[in-house]
């Protein structure tokens, strides 16, 4: 016998999802094929549980009475018959006719996260959002176009790729297309702050005379009343990405810049009462989630004094002493 | 090697799998690289499998976490260099006080409506032939000649629907409201 190649997870899943879905019971044949593909690589037998579970899971769903959640799902010119049929008759039933009525055919959705939230959402088409801490966004998949309306806030994307169905998002008028890239979108009063990760993306004005510009991998821009102007900045471009990861890149900034910063991520609000202090530059990256170890890295480095309120953490200059300037803090410096 | 018995797969299926993105959003938070967190999901299934009862097992859900988070600090000590950041950061994983909330609780299990939206998002002919497998009940047989395909492409059809399905479940953020009708007004989201 040849040596076999080491299987990678994703083979195992794919075979296990094809024992899982066998009609049962299984033929002589099969239960033989089964346990021997069963006695080869340990994680055969847990990845086919998985799937099992899932299978037999699924299989619940026609077995799940009429729900509040079934009844609000006709759109609103759904005849009154078929509401009965759903509420009275057999779910295999009402799953089928709520099948020929369109219901399937949703693909609208909106997504919403609260201060401090950060999202990842796997959407329809395969591409990803992630999304950052007080966003909203709506999403709507048609066969020609996906269309997401940044409401608010701030968005990466990774898009999958379609050329037959260009990937828009709009800011206000600002509009950001891409096909198989990744960027992000953030929501300024000026404007829309656009970072390009991966590949080309155009994004122009909507309304504007202005051509639109195109951007690529490490570029950055704000889509606004202004002339855009399309700065190289990869390192800036990866630093302000960091709360995709629940940190934040302090990168040089002031510690002002790094208070607002944290303010958009929590509810305990950080005020820096000395200007000289909001103007000393940090490096390194920090937990979003974290503004008290934050505040108490800063008064150990700068030698600062932290006053706690209720919601508010205040950092101002401690009476009598000389700031450092320079962070000491090993949790600071990577 | 026989496969888990009937009453453990339909366990796993509702007490297990629906923490499945959970877990993995848990760990990750102990910053383990992707592969391992589901080489660690994997390996945890694994050993549930082993089980011939779980009538033992009052927490499911802390008992799937508990078992995937000494698989964990076991891969990490048995790595030549060990990274003392990673089993610290296992070990402050708190099992218990993760519990989740009742609104991802209920997110957790198979509602109709999740796995209406999930069954909707599939491609044409695998939503075709999942509907009617698992909604319609019909016999494979049955599938491949309304279809007009052979068995084995309803059977792989079928296997691809479950494994996006269960992909889409387990990347899927709880707290996502389970798809409701978008409204049109500007204040109809959350407050």
């Amino acid at each position: 016998m040849t040596p076999m190649p080491v299987e990678t997870s994703e083979e195992i899943e794919i075979a296990a999802s094809l024992w899982a879905v066998k009609e049962r019971p299984l033929s002589p044949e099969d239960e033989v094929a089964l346990r021997a593909w069963l006695s080869g690589d340990p994680r055969r037998r847990g990845a086919l549980l998985r799937a099992q579970a899932g299978w037999a899971a699924l299989s619940r769903a026609k077995a799940l009475g009429p729900s509040e959640d079934w009844q609000v799902r006709p759109k609103p010119r759904a005849n009154p018959s078929r509401r009965g049929l759903l509420a009275g008759g057999g779910i295999a039933a009402g799953l089928a006719a709520a099948a020929l009525g369109g219901l399937f055919l949703l693909r609208k959705e909106e997504a919403v996260t609260t201060t401090g939230e950060i999202r990842r959402l796997p959407m329809s088409d395969g591409s990803i959002a992630a999304i950052n801490t007080e966003s909203r966004i709506r999403i709507e998949m048609t066969d020609a176009e996906r269309k997401v309306d940044l409401v608010q806030g701030e968005v990466w994307f990774k898009v999958a790729r379609n050329k037959a169905r260009p990937f828009v998002v709009a800011a206000g008028d600002a509009r950001i297309q891409a096909v198989g890239t990744a960027f992000s979108v953030r929501r300024h009063d000026s404007g829309a702050e656009v970072l390009v990760t991966e590949g080309t993306v155009k994004a122009w004005l909507e309304g504007d005379d202005r051509p639109a510009v195109w951007l690529k991998a490490g570029d950055r821009t704000v889509i606004g009343d202004r002339a855009a102007k399309v700065d190289h900045a990869p390192d800036a471009v990866d630093n302000a990405l960091a709360w995709r990861e629940g940190k934040i890149a302090l990168a040089g900034k002031t510690l002002s810049a790094v208070a607002e910063d944290y303010n958009r991520y929590n509810q305990v609000k950080i005020v820096i009462r000395d200007a000289g202090l909001g103007n000393e530059r940090l490096l390194g990256r920090f937990s979003t989630d974290d503004p008290e170890g934050f505040s108490d890295a800063v008064a150990q480095a700068f030698g600062a004094e932290i006053t706690r309120t209720g919601s508010v953490i205040y950092i101002d200059v401690k009476k009598n002493a000389t700031a450092a300037t320079e962070l000491r803090n090993p949790d600071i410096v990577p | 090697m026989e496969s888990a018995p009937e009453h453990i797969i339909r366990w796993v299926g509702s007490q297990i799998l629906p923490h499945e993105a959970d877990l993995r959003a848990w760990l990750h938070r102990a910053r383990l690289a992707r592969e391992d967190v589901e080489d660690i999901i994997q390996e945890a299934y694994c050993k549930i499998a082993e089980l011939s009862r779980v009538d033992h097992i009052a927490s499911p859900r802390g008992y799937f976490f508990t078992v995937a988070k000494n698989i964990a600090l076991m891969r990490i000590r048995r790595a030549r260099i060990v990274r003392i950041e990673s089993v610290d950061e296992i070990d402050r994983l708190d099992v218990m006080s993760d519990a989740p909330s009742p609104e991802q609780e209920a997110a957790a299990r198979f509602e109709l409506a999740r796995v209406m939206r999930l069954i909707s998002e599939l491609p044409a002919r695998c939503r075709k032939v999942f509907e009617m497998r698992k909604i319609q009940g019909l016999p494979q047989k049955e599938i491949a000649r309304v279809m007009g395909i052979s068995e084995t492409i309803v059977e792989n059809e079928a296997a691809k629907g479950l494994r996006l399905i269960l992909r889409s479940m387990a990347s899927q953020d709880l707290t996502t409201q389970p798809n409701k009708e978008p409204k049109r007004d500007a204040d109809a989201g959350r407050n």
